[in-house]
């Protein structure tokens, strides 16, 4: 079923958009919160509570990319279970996710409360990459996606995804200082 | 914000960039090829039974079809029953992947065989050569006069092939790289001066695809005696020092003062606009930089830097190249100029510190500050002490300093940057005395640190190890004695947790020789000791978190050209002569 067609479905609070929804975006959500959990059940639970906040959402939002919209609930979702559960090894590539994200931040002291300057920013240096830069950033930082299965996705080696990761994250500091969002 | 916060707030991504790295998309692809596959292997199994002959027959069954997504199937009685087959599905087709790959190909070799690093690189993602790299299934050890390599089988390893080196009488192989796919070995040469010919580095590539039958590919000759390189990305990047002393130079001739490269191609000098020189260092010596591909050494950059002859720091970014000279008062400085070599060779620009730098490791970029320990004159006392900088790199300018930290008259003789951190081992060395400064680099504008105090002894290589410790390798307090010792972030100070010395050996103090593996807390080298006897072998510790215990000792022929390297219950130990395999168990 087209996505318009699923979100008008929500908006007319008819049952049928949570089916269509699990039909056509259930496996997507599921990987996402796998990725973050690797447990089976929790990772179906945070798809399930992804449905209920899609929900909750439409309306008032009508998203123009109902998947991305779907995934940023799930991914969500999953991050905020993963500090409850913390499931040792598995939870160590977020851990070690986090602490890579964490160079690009220009120091300990910076802190944005303005989601639309974030976004600005996040998305303004997006745009300023070429597009398998762009993929591969994304990937690791949103879809928490480890080395090995990006570097199989794009088709490159482990070793040019880590230095190219190793040099967008010097780029996002650096452009971060430059827009002066340090507040 | 904490550090999950920030990674939270990745969910702001645009909706169409989310889009756009969907790694689902591609694997949807995938699994229509794989049913297509599958249809095919069908229909020809149906052909090939009905006329009787199974052509199949002594091959492996074609991979289980992948059926389309559950999810149209949720009204099904079945739905949870064909969600379960289609997660089983799945997992078996990453196995046939994986059996697929296993396969040998028509060399003979197989293509599960991808590289694994051995070098305890000092950034991540800029390979450094060594004397032995290694993949999944095969060692290569560089000799003196040949590469060879062996395959990884345990008390079955045995060397399977071997490439000898045509000059090795006149040629020095130094290190070498092994690409990612594990088909190309690029090994570098250096060829000494005499009184007839000039030093000259040559750098020759390998193809390595089957081990039993290497064959040379490539070869490139550089002006000057080999320095360092690095492999990024595919690209090698090779640093010589090419010196003008006892040439009589015309100036007419360019060729008489300024360094060549020699590719298969063509020889050709360095163009004057790719030449860089310092603001004060007077010497008549460049450092060469040549960025060569990996596949084949195509020549794809250089430079020459002239006076800038010291150590040399590389990141996956930039360069940084050292000069020293003197001061006003005749004390010791040290120009640093830093080169971004991503898209074209280009100055970033230049700053001019007190001091001498150690080593390679005295120098970081982390964050877009160069970090940087040196020794330094203290003018009006006449000694030594130790001094550590932090400039901006969009500035070049310094941002702030911790001068002269160190006791009177001692000298850096390690350090170690770990990301916001540096360990500083400073030493007199007269008197084979240390402390460990730990400095906290955070904010580079507030640097604070602390020290262990006066140890015996000192370390000639520092690094991080298991759990945040330090380790250190250097000498007690004796220049005869072997120290290995491991630190610990105290409140105050720097804690000692435990020391293994050993009297009367000699060792290598080249970090390379040195065997770290941090994830089984092992710690290996090649040692001489002479008691009654001169008694040479590798020589391997646990640490279990309190204490180093040596787990092996092992008779070898040479201590100081030797690697070493723990498999699947097995240490691997490979000279220029030997190849020896123990097993070992590890204690949890």
């Amino acid at each position: 079923m087209d996505d318009q067609k699923i979100i008008e479905l929500y908006w007319q609070r008819s049952e049928d958009a949570i089916e269509k929804t699990q039909k056509k975006y259930g496996r997507y959500c599921y990987a996402i919160a796998y990725r973050v959990l690797y447990i089976h059940e929790d990772a179906e639970e945070c798809v399930n509570d992804t449905y209920l906040r899609a929900w909750q959402a439409m309306p008032p939002q009508k998203p123009t990319h109902l998947r991305a919209f779907l995934g940023k609930i799930t991914r969500n979702l999953a991050l905020n279970r993963y500090e409850y559960i913390r499931a040792e090894k598995r939870a160590e590539i977020v851990h070690t996710i986090g602490e890579e994200f964490w160079e690009c931040v220009p120091s300990e002291e910076t802190s944005i409360e303005d989601e639309l300057v974030l976004r600005e920013l996040i998305n303004g240096f997006l745009s300023s990459l070429t597009q398998d830069q762009r993929v591969v950033f994304v990937q690791r930082y949103f879809y928490l996606c480890p080395i090995k299965e990006i570097a199989k996705d794009r088709g490159m080696t482990e070793n040019h995804v880590k230095v190219m990761l190793l040099r967008l994250r010097e780029r996002f500091r650096a452009y971060w200082e430059k827009e002066g969002r340090t507040i | 914000m904490k550090k999950k916060q920030w990674l939270e707030q990745m969910s702001l991504v645009d909706e169409k960039y989310i889009e756009e790295a969907d790694p689902l998309k591609k694997r949807g692809t995938q699994r229509k090829l794989w049913i297509r596959f599958g249809m095919l292997a069908a229909c020809l199994a149906l052909v090939m039974s009905a006329g009787g002959v199974w052509l199949l027959l002594g091959r492996e069954s074609p991979p289980t079809p992948i059926p389309p997504e559950p999810s149209p199937y949720a009204d099904s009685e079945y739905y949870e029953v064909i969600r379960r087959i289609d997660a089983w599905v799945v997992e078996a087709s990453k196995q046939n992947d994986k059996n697929s790959s296993n396969k040998v190909d028509e060399n003979g070799s197989s293509s599960l065989n991808s590289y694994v690093e051995v070098t305890d690189n000092q950034v991540a993602g800029v390979i450094e050569g060594d004397i032995m790299k290694r993949t999944e299934k095969y060692i290569f050890f560089l000799g003196y006069d040949c590469l060879k390599v062996c395959n990884i089988d345990g008390e079955n390893t045995q060397w399977i092939g071997s490439y000898l080196f045509k000059n090795y009488s006149k040629e020095s192989a130094l290190e070498f790289y092994l690409s990612q796919d594990g088909k190309t070995v690029t090994v570098i040469f250096s060829k000494y001066a005499t009184d007839i010919s000039p030093s000259y580095t040559i750098v020759r590539a390998l193809d390595v695809s089957d081990p039993t039958n290497i064959r040379e590919k490539a070869v490139v000759t550089i002006d000057g005696f080999y320095k360092t390189s690095r492999m990024v990305d595919g690209t090698l990047l090779l640093f010589t020092n090419y010196g003008l002393y006892g040439k009589t130079i015309n100036y007419n001739d360019p060729e008489t003062f300024v360094p060549m490269i020699q590719t298969n191609e063509k020889k050709e000098l360095i163009a004057g606009e790719d030449i860089v020189t310092t603001d004060t260092a007077l010497q008549g010596q460049y450092t060469v930089v040549a960025l060569l591909s990996e596949d084949s050494l195509a020549l794809e950059g250089s430079h020459a830097f002239l006076a800038y002859s010291g150590d040399i720091y590389i990141s996956p970014e930039m360069f940084c190249l050292s000069g020293s000279y003197r001061g006003e008062h005749q004390e010791r400085m040290t120009e640093i100029v830093g080169v971004n070599y991503q898209d074209r060779l280009e100055v970033q620009g230049k700053v001019h510190l007190a001091g001498t730098i150690k080593n390679r490791y005295s120098m970081d970029i982390y964050q877009g500050i160069l970090r940087v320990v040196t020794t330094t004159n203290v003018v009006d006392q006449g000694k030594t002490s130790a001094s550590l900088y932090c400039v901006d790199l969009n500035t070049w300018k310094v941002i702030s300093a911790v001068d002269n930290f160190a006791p009177l008259g001692e000298s850096v003789q390690s350090a170690r940057f770990d990301k916001g951190y540096a360990y500083v081992c400073t030493a007199l060395t007269k008197e084979l005395i240390d402390p460990v400064f730990f400095f906290d680099l955070s904010d580079p504008k507030k640097i604070t640190y602390k020290d262990t105090g006066d140890i015996p002894g000192y370390s000639t290589s520092l690094t991080d190890f298991h759990n945040g410790n330090l380790l250190g390798i250097g000498l007690g307090d004796r220049n005869d004695i072997l120290k290995i010792e491991l630190f610990k972030e105290g409140e105050k100070t720097v804690e000692s947790i435990c020391s293994y010395e050993q009297k009367k050996t000699r060792f290598s103090s080249e970090y390379k020789d040195y065997y770290i593996d941090r994830e089984r807390q092992l710690i290996g080298l090649g040692v001489m000791e002479w008691s009654d006897e001169i008694m040479v072998y590798y020589i391997l510790f646990h640490f279990d978190g309190t204490q180093l215990t040596p787990m092996m000792k092992v008779p070898i022929g040479e201590p100081f050209r030797c690697r070493a390297v723990y498999i699947d219950e097995y240490v691997y130990i490979l000279s220029n002569s030997e190849l020896l395999v123990q097993p070992l168990e590890i204690p949890n």
